[in-house]
C-alpha cells in the first residue's frame, strides 16, 4: 500500500509543478467563493451595495466564530457535532441573566460554553468514548438543558447594554464583525504559530506517534473541545445580542433558542 | 509409506511479496496421521506457506495436491470445506460474540436460514466443549475469558468443522503449562481416532521433539530439510535453521570499555513485570554501553522496552536512572527523564508520514523552539532542521517534503533525527535497522557508537543476529518473558548459541 501511496503523490507533485495551479488547488473554496460572489454581484443589483454587504458579514460573524473552534476539533481528527447547542447555551444564558448582569453576561456564556466543551472533551479522551457518539449525545443534552434555563419559552430580550455588541460600529464596521475577525485572527496564531496547533496536526495526523514523541494526547484532544465549546458560548452570545437589533420595531424579541440549528427562528 | 498415505503435497509453491521472495519452490508433504512440525528463523517463511494452504494468501506457482487432488485455495472458506483448518498466530476470536457464536460462526445457517435456532447453537457448542473436557460457558462473552482459553476456543472453532488437516501456527505463545497440556492432549487423541494431520509451526525446540513425528526445517524461504524426529537432535535442527555464513563485518565493533562495569549504572531495571507478556525482568545499563535484547519473536522484548519509555503499564517493577527511582507513566515522563525511543513501525509510530520532514523533527523539541507562551520561532526551528537533514544525510528535496515521498532508510533516519535533537541519555533502539539498506545501516553504527562515546547508553532490540553480536556489549536473551541468558562481548556468542538460548 506504501508504494501506491507513494506513486500518487510523486503524480501529484509531477501534476502540479505549476505553482499558480497548484494554488488554486489547495485553495479551492476561496476561488469557488469569488466566483459565487461576482455571479451575484452581476445578477443583482442591490447585492453589491455596502449595506447588504454589512448586513452578511454580521450575518456570518456567528458561523465564523463558531466554527473557529470546530476547525481544531476537526484537525485532531474529530468531530464536534454538538457546536449548535452550545451556541444555544450560550445564547440562552445571555438572555437568562442578561438583565441582572449586564455586559458582563458575555465572558459568563463564554465560560459556560467551555464548560460544554469540556465536558465533551472529558467523555471524549477519559471516557473514551468517540467523538462522533459523545457528541451526538451531548447534543441532545444540552438541548434539553436550554429547555431547563428557558423554561420552554421564549425568553424575551430585553438588554439595552447587549444593544452594543449587536448594534454598535466602530469605524464604521459592526462590533460583532470585529470580535469576529478577532476570534480568526486568535484561531490563526494558534494555529499557525504557537505550539498548540502543532500538537493538534501532529494528533489529527498519527495519534500514535505523537504519544510516543511525549505529546500529552489525551491533554491536548480534551483542550481542543473546550476551545471549541469556548467559541460556541461565544457565538451564542453575539447571536441573543443581534436579535435584539432585528427586532426593534417590536420593541422586543423572542427566541427559541432550544431549536438552534444554525438559523435564526423567530416566533 | 504408500502415496495414500499422503494427505497433503505440496510441489514448487512461490509465493513473492513486494522486495522480498517469501516462498522459494517449496515441496512439502504430509502423511495422514502424523505430528508434522516447521521451524525456522523469522522470516524464513513458514506463516507464508501455511497461509496459502489456508486459503489466507494466493501462490504466485506451483501445485497443491489433497488425497491425490489438485487442489487450488480460493479463500478460507474454500479451504474449510476440503477438510484445512488453521488456527493462526493472531487471536482469531471475535471478543464481542458469544463463544458458541465464534465457534459455528463460518456454519450459522446449520442453525435456522431465518431465525437463529439459539437453544441448539447453544447445545451443539456445549456438548463439543464437555467432550474435550474443556471448562468453558459456552454463552459466555469470548472477549472475557482469559487469552489462553480464547485460544482453545479457536481450537474447538477449527475443529468443528471435522478437517482432514489442522494447522497450529505458534498457538503455545499465550498458553500456560496447563492449558497447552489441554490442547496437546485433544490434538494427539483426534490424531488417533480420526486420523488427523497436524501442521505444527513453534519456535520451542522442546515442544517439536516432544509431541512430533516429522520436522521440516525453512530457511529463507526454502526448504532446507526433511526430518524424522527420532532421527536428529536439537543442535541438528538449530544449525539447520541459521545456516548462514556471517555477513560482512563493517559494522562490528572492537574498542570495548572493560571497566565500565566499576562505574555507577545510568538505568537499573528491578523486577519489571506484566502478566502474559513478561516476568522478573531486571537489569543494569552501564554508561558508553549498548545493551543488546533478543529473542524470538514473541518471547517479550516488545513489552519490556515499551513498558521502560511509559507507553505501556507494567504490573510491578522499579526504574531507577542514575540510582534514584523515577516514575515513568508515560512517554512524556520518559523523555522528559532523558530517554528516548525509536519505535519498530516507523511508519505508524514514527513518523507522521503526512508531515514534512522539518515538521517531524521538531515534533518532540517543542518546548525548545518554542517561546513560554508557545509561539513557535520558525527561524530556529528551520535552523535545527537543516542541522539535522544535513548532518544525518537525509535524502530529500528540502525539510519542507512530506516524509511519504521518503525511502524507508530515509524515513529512519528522520526518526533518529527526532531522538537526537533531544539532548537524551539512553536510546532505546527497537529494531535500528529494519528494512534499510547496507550503506544506510552502517551509517546507523556510527551514529550509534558515536552517541555512546559520549557516556550515553543504548538499549537496541533486534532479531538481526549479526547486528546483535557485532554492536552490543552485552547480549540479553529473553525466553518467554523471562531472561534466559546474558552474554558478554568477550565471550564472543556465536549465531547457535543465541539461537539455542532462545529456544531452548
Amino acid at each position: 500500500m506504501g508504494k501506491k501511496l507513494e506513486e500518487i503523490f510523486k503524480n501529484r507533485e509531477n501534476t502540479t509543478h505549476k505553482k499558480w495551479l497548484y494554488f488554486a488547488k489547495s485553495n479551492f473554496y476561496l476561488f469557488a467563493f469569488f466566483v459565487v460572489f461576482l455571479v451575484f454581484s452581476i445578477a443583482c443589483q442591490r447585492f453589491l451595495t455596502a449595506k447588504n454587504l454589512t448586513l452578511i458579514l454580521v450575518q456570518a460573524s456567528v458561523m465564523m466564530i463558531a466554527s473557529m473552534g470546530v476547525t481544531f476539533v476537526i484537525l485532531a481528527g474529530s468531530i464536534d457535532l454538538s457546536i449548535g447547542s452550545i451556541i444555544g447555551i450560550g445564547a440562552a444564558t445571555t438572555a437568562a441573566l442578561g438583565p441582572a448582569m449586564g455586559l458582563w453576561v458575555i465572558p459568563v456564556a463564554t465560560l459556560v460554553g467551555a464548560l460544554c466543551g469540556l465536558f465533551n472533551g472529558i467523555l471524549f479522551s477519559k471516557g473514551r468514548i468517540p467523538s462522533f457518539m459523545a457528541t451526538l449525545a451531548s447534543m441532545t443534552i444540552l438541548r434539553g438543558l436550554v429547555y431547563i434555563i428557558t423554561k420552554g419559552v421564549a425568553l424575551p430580550i430585553t438588554l439595552p447594554h447587549l444593544r452594543i455588541i449587536g448594534v454598535g460600529k466602530l469605524v464604521g464596521v459592526p462590533i460583532s464583525v470585529l470580535v469576529a475577525l478577532g476570534v480568526v485572527v486568535l484561531s490563526y496564531y494558534l494555529c499557525h504559530l504557537n505550539k498548540f496547533g502543532v500538537m493538534v496536526a501532529a494528533i489529527g495526523g498519527n495519534e500514535k506517534t505523537s504519544a510516543l514523541s511525549g505529546i500529552k494526547v489525551n491533554k491536548i484532544k480534551a483542550l481542543v473541545f473546550v476551545l471549541s465549546g469556548l467559541f460556541g458560548g461565544l457565538a451564542g452570545a453575539v447571536t441573543a445580542s443581534r436579535i435584539r437589533y432585528r427586532d426593534r420595531y417590536y420593541n422586543m424579541c423572542c427566541f427559541r433558542w432550544n431549536s438552534y440549528d444554525g438559523r435564526d427562528r423567530r416566533d | 509409506m504408500n502415496n495414500s498415505d499422503i494427505v497433503l503435497k505440496t510441489e514448487g509453491i512461490t509465493k513473492r511479496f513486494p522486495g522480498t521472495l517469501a516462498l522459494n519452490n517449496v515441496d512439502f508433504s504430509l502423511t495422514r496421521g502424523s505430528f508434522h512440525g516447521l521451524i525456522g528463523e523469522n522470516g524464513a517463511g513458514k506463516s507464508t506457506f501455511v497461509k496459502i494452504l489456508a486459503g489466507v494468501y494466493h501462490k504466485d506457482s506451483g501445485n497443491i495436491w489433497i488425497n491425490n487432488q489438485e487442489f487450488e485455495p480460493k479463500n478460507i472458506l474454500n479451504s474449510t470445506i476440503n477438510g484445512v483448518s488453521i488456527i493462526h498466530q493472531e487471536a482469531a476470536i471475535i471478543g464481542d460474540l458469544t463463544v458458541s457464536e465464534n465457534i459455528f460462526l463460518n456454519n450459522m445457517t446449520k442453525y435456522g436460514k431465518i431465525r437463529l435456532n439459539w437453544r441448539k447453537l447453544n447445545n451443539e457448542a456445549e456438548k463439543l466443549i464437555k467432550k474435550y473436557e474443556i471448562d468453558i460457558d459456552p454463552k459466555m462473552i469470548s472477549g472475557k475469558l482469559p487469552i489462553g482459553q480464547q485460544k482453545l476456543v479457536e481450537l474447538i472453532k477449527a475443529i468443528s468443522t471435522n478437517p482432514k488437516i489442522l494447522i497450529l501456527d505458534e498457538v503455545t505463545a499465550n498458553l500456560d503449562a496447563e492449558e497447552e497440556k489441554l490442547l496437546f492432549k485433544i490434538v494427539k487423541q483426534l490424531i488417533e481416532v480420526n486420523q488427523l494431520s497436524v501442521i505444527y509451526i513453534s519456535h520451542r525446540m522442546k515442544e517439536l521433539f516432544q509431541y512430533c513425528d516429522y520436522v521440516t526445517i525453512f530457511k529463507d524461504g526454502k526448504v532446507v530439510s526433511n526430518k524424522f524426529v527420532s532421527e536428529t537432535t536439537s543442535d541438528e535442527v538449530t544449525s539447520l535453521m541459521v545456516g548462514r555464513e556471517i555477513k560482512a563485518q563493517g559494522y562490528y565493533r572492537h574498542e570495548f570499555k572493560t571497566n565500565q562495569y566499576n562505574e555507577n549504572p545510568i538505568l537499573s531495571v528491578k523486577n519489571l513485570t506484566k502478566k502474559f507478556e513478561f516476568e522478573d525482568i531486571s537489569f543494569d545499563l552501564y554508561p558508553g554501553e549498548i545493551l543488546g535484547i533478543g529473542g524470538l519473536s514473541d518471547a517479550g522484548q516488545q513489552g519490556i522496552v515499551h513498558s521502560i519509555y511509559g507507553d505501556l503499564r507494567a504490573d510491578f517493577g522499579k526504574i531507577f536512572l542514575r540510582g534514584k527511582e523515577v516514575q515513568i507513566k508515560s512517554p512524556t515522563d520518559a523523555i522528559e527523564n532523558g530517554i528516548g525511543f525509536l519505535p519498530r513501525d516507523r511508519d505508524r509510530e514514527g513518523l507522521i508520514l503526512i508531515h514534512s520532514v522539518s515538521d517531524n523533527i521538531c515534533l518532540p523539541i517543542l518546548d525548545k523552539i518554542t517561546s513560554n507562551l508557545g509561539s513557535i520561532k520558525h527561524k530556529q526551528k528551520k535552523n535545527i532542521s537543516k542541522d539535522y537533514h544535513r548532518r544525518l544525510n537525509i535524502k530529500s528535496p528540502n525539510i519542507h517534503t512530506q516524509c511519504i515521498s521518503l525511502s524507508g532508510g530515509n524515513r529512519q533516519k528522520v526518526v533518529f533525527a527526532k531522538l537526537i535533537a533531544r539532548n537524551t541519555d539512553i536510546l532505546i533502539l527497537n529494531h535500528p535497522t529494519i528494512g534499510v539498506d547496507v550503506g544506510a545501516k552502517q551509517e546507523f553504527y556510527l551514529l550509534m557508537q558515536e552517541f555512546i562515546k559520549r557516556g550515553l547508553a543504548i538499549i537496541m532490540v533486534s532479531d538481526e543476529l549479526p547486528e546483535l553480536i557485532g554492536m552490543s556489549d552485552r547480549i540479553i536473551i529473553i525466553r518467554n518473558g523471562r531472561i534466559a541468558k546474558v552474554t558478554k562481548h568477550d565471550e564472543k556468542p556465536s549465531e547457535e548459541q543465541l539461537i539455542r538460548y532462545m529456544v531452548k
